[in-house]
């Protein structure tokens, strides 16, 4: 196979063919630009063997989860909960937001769905609260991305699928960067606070108010518990920890919150379907690039190249997360990854980079890549909800971003952030 | 081609809105398929051993049914800072010639797709006797239903007709 399909690849996706046509466009361009037709029928096969996995089946219902609980109540309650925890320092909504979208991580794989519950709740309330729509615009969106990083996390399925690595070990992986991205967050948000001057809420919580708080938001919280340590201690796989909350959510939201109804379902059900389809069709046909691209060898070259232009892993490292970032620039998470990983992956475990880092310095900082400009999903979404333009949300976030590049460069260089935990676990 | 055009937009919306019913059947079957082998493997300590392969196809449909209305919405991942910077005529070929490289894609998948659904005919699945044929027939109704839509959506630029944003279904 030609490398030149890989260039067909990215002129079609820079033109604007939708990312899973491009992938199986690339591949039936580059057979027929090397006279093996007898090769395009293998394509259809690729792209079923593609999809036809047991772990995948944990997107749609992890989608589902967090839908459902969207839906049922549950985000309320861990915005209660999250105030209580830190609405009385300065910044108060702003620091909530940011703890909600930890609380929120451990439910949702996806920034996007954290962006539009968050948002679409706490926005009104910040601008109530007198700070400016913009701002609180920006501090969802810069907290919403700690949702894929923290497990459960739709990209690190895709991840640990396309590249073979354990999804438990990944998601474990995930759980310090993404405790230290908020800290970080936070130190901005209070410094921000200072010199701004952001409201602060004279009266702490009581300690009754607290009991009831947290008594509200402690069953939805089992969630993660149930989620990761079923999945960790080896009991559940993915999929079944996945099946297990949704079961979970629609017990909570029928019987114990009570604001989920029988007839929420169907569209739930519906637009779940849509949205996973819509990732999981672009793996199906990852399959065919995968295949077209190890018939190209491009891999094997880029593991030749890489080492003559420098053998410093410090500079490779910094030109990779260059790249990711890049990428992530353009292209949303997973089929970011799908593209790059086994790209470039065989080049760095060459190398010596220990698999699971490089799966969680690729996840991190493609996810970091959905809120950056100029097609990050999360300022979309953002823009959507209150109608600030995507570029000012963005101007706003430039402090924020000094945040996720110094956790980027941290997991980057500080192996044990993503490995300690893991390694704790004995996952690896 | 104006009635060519009014009669694929009728078609690909009805696919569309029937794609959309089957992906939230699908979710829920697969929902209740992975509940149930959990329960049976952990509750009754007694593993179902067809769960795992049934709820394999299932995923399959839904990525196709999801996909078609996805396609219809036009909410397939993709850069579109080209086709947004352009107005006017540029737009409508920038348009046209994504639509044909859909088309020709998904023309080459459906024929190779159907081809190779038909041959597994013969082959049963392995944890009871159903024709592979129902899982692998997936891609090229997939492919065939993008292919009718893609269609529809090239006679739109050649019409000159303002795109559906976000579509019917």
């Amino acid at each position: 196979m030609t490398p030149a399909f890989g260039l067909a690849l990215l002129l079609l996706i820079a033109l604007g063919v939708p990312v899973v046509f491009a992938l199986l466009a690339g591949p039936i361009f580059g057979f027929i630009y090397d006279g093996k037709e007898i090769f395009l029928q293998t394509l259809p096969r690729r792209l079923y063997a593609g999809m036809d996995s047991f772990p995948l089946i944990a997107i749609p219902l992890f989608i589902l989860a967090g839908n459902i609980m969207n839906v049922g109540g549950i985000t309320v309650r861990l915005v209660d909960f999250a105030k209580v925890l830190v609405g009385h320092l300065r910044g108060g909504l702003a620091q909530v937001n940011i703890v909600s979208s930890v609380l929120f991580a451990g439910l949702s794989g996806s920034a996007v769905a954290d962006t539009s519950a968050l948002g679409s709740m706490l926005v009104p309330a910040m601008e109530r609260d007198g700070y400016s729509k913009k701002f609180a615009v920006a501090v969802t969106a810069a907290s919403s991305i700690i949702g894929p990083i923290i497990p459960p996390s739709i990209i690190m399925i895709v991840y640990a699928y396309v590249m073979n690595v354990s999804v438990a070990a990944l998601f474990a992986a995930g759980i310090v960067p993404g405790i230290v991205m908020a800290l970080g967050l936070m130190a901005v948000t209070s410094y921000l606070g200072k010199k701004r001057e952001f409201p602060k809420v004279v009266r702490r919580a009581t300690a009754r108010e607290s009991a009831i708080a947290f008594r509200d938001a402690f069953v939805p919280l089992m969630t993660p518990v149930i989620i990761l340590g079923g999945i960790v201690s080896g009991v559940f796989t993915p999929t079944e920890a996945a099946g297990s909350a949704v079961i979970y959510a629609l017990l909570v939201g029928f019987f114990y919150t009570k604001s989920l109804k029988l007839s929420d379902l169907p569209r739930l059900m519906t637009t779940t379907g849509v949205t996973s389809a819509s990732i999981l069709i672009v793996i199906g046909a990852a399959g065919a690039f995968g295949y077209a691209l190890t018939l190209s060898q491009l891999p094997a070259r880029v593991a030749d190249l890489l080492p003559q232009i420098t053998t410093n892993l410090v500079l490779i490292l910094l030109m990779v997360n260059l790249l990711l970032l890049a990428t992530g620039m353009f292209l949303d998470s997973g089929p970011a990854i799908i593209i790059l990983a086994p790209l470039l992956g065989p080049a760095l475990l060459e190398l010596g980079v220990d698999p699971l880092h490089l799966a969680a310095i690729m996840s991190i900082n493609l996810t970091i890549g959905l809120a950056t400009p100029p097609l990050g999903l999360v300022l979309f979404v953002g823009s959507s909800i209150s109608g600030v333009p995507v570029a000012t949300i963005a101007r706003e976030m430039i402090p924020y971003y000094a945040v996720h590049f110094a956790v980027i460069l941290a997991v980057t260089f500080v192996p044990a952030l993503s490995l300690a935990v893991p390694r704790l676990l004995g996952l690896i | 081609m104006a009635r060519l055009f009014r009669y694929l937009r009728g078609l690909s919306k009805g696919i569309a809105e029937t794609a959309l019913v089957m992906s939230g059947l699908l979710v829920a079957a697969i929902t209740i398929v992975v509940a149930a082998g959990v329960f049976w493997r952990y509750v009754l300590n007694d593993s179902l051993s067809w769960t795992e392969e049934v709820v394999r196809y299932l995923l399959i449909w839904l990525a196709a049914n999801g996909s078609i209305v996805a396609m219809h919405r036009r909410q397939h991942v993709a850069i579109d800072i080209i086709p947004k910077m352009l107005t006017g005529i540029g737009d409508r070929i920038v348009r046209l010639v994504i639509a044909l490289v859909i088309i020709l894609t998904c023309a080459v998948m459906t024929y190779f797709g159907w081809a190779t659904a038909w041959n597994a005919w013969g082959q049963t699945a392995s944890s009871f006797h159903m024709p592979l044929f129902y899982a692998t027939a997936a891609i090229p109704v997939a492919t065939t239903g993008f292919l009718l839509i893609a269609v529809e959506q090239a006679l739109e630029s050649l019409c000159g007709e303002t795109p559906i944003e976000g579509g019917a279904a």
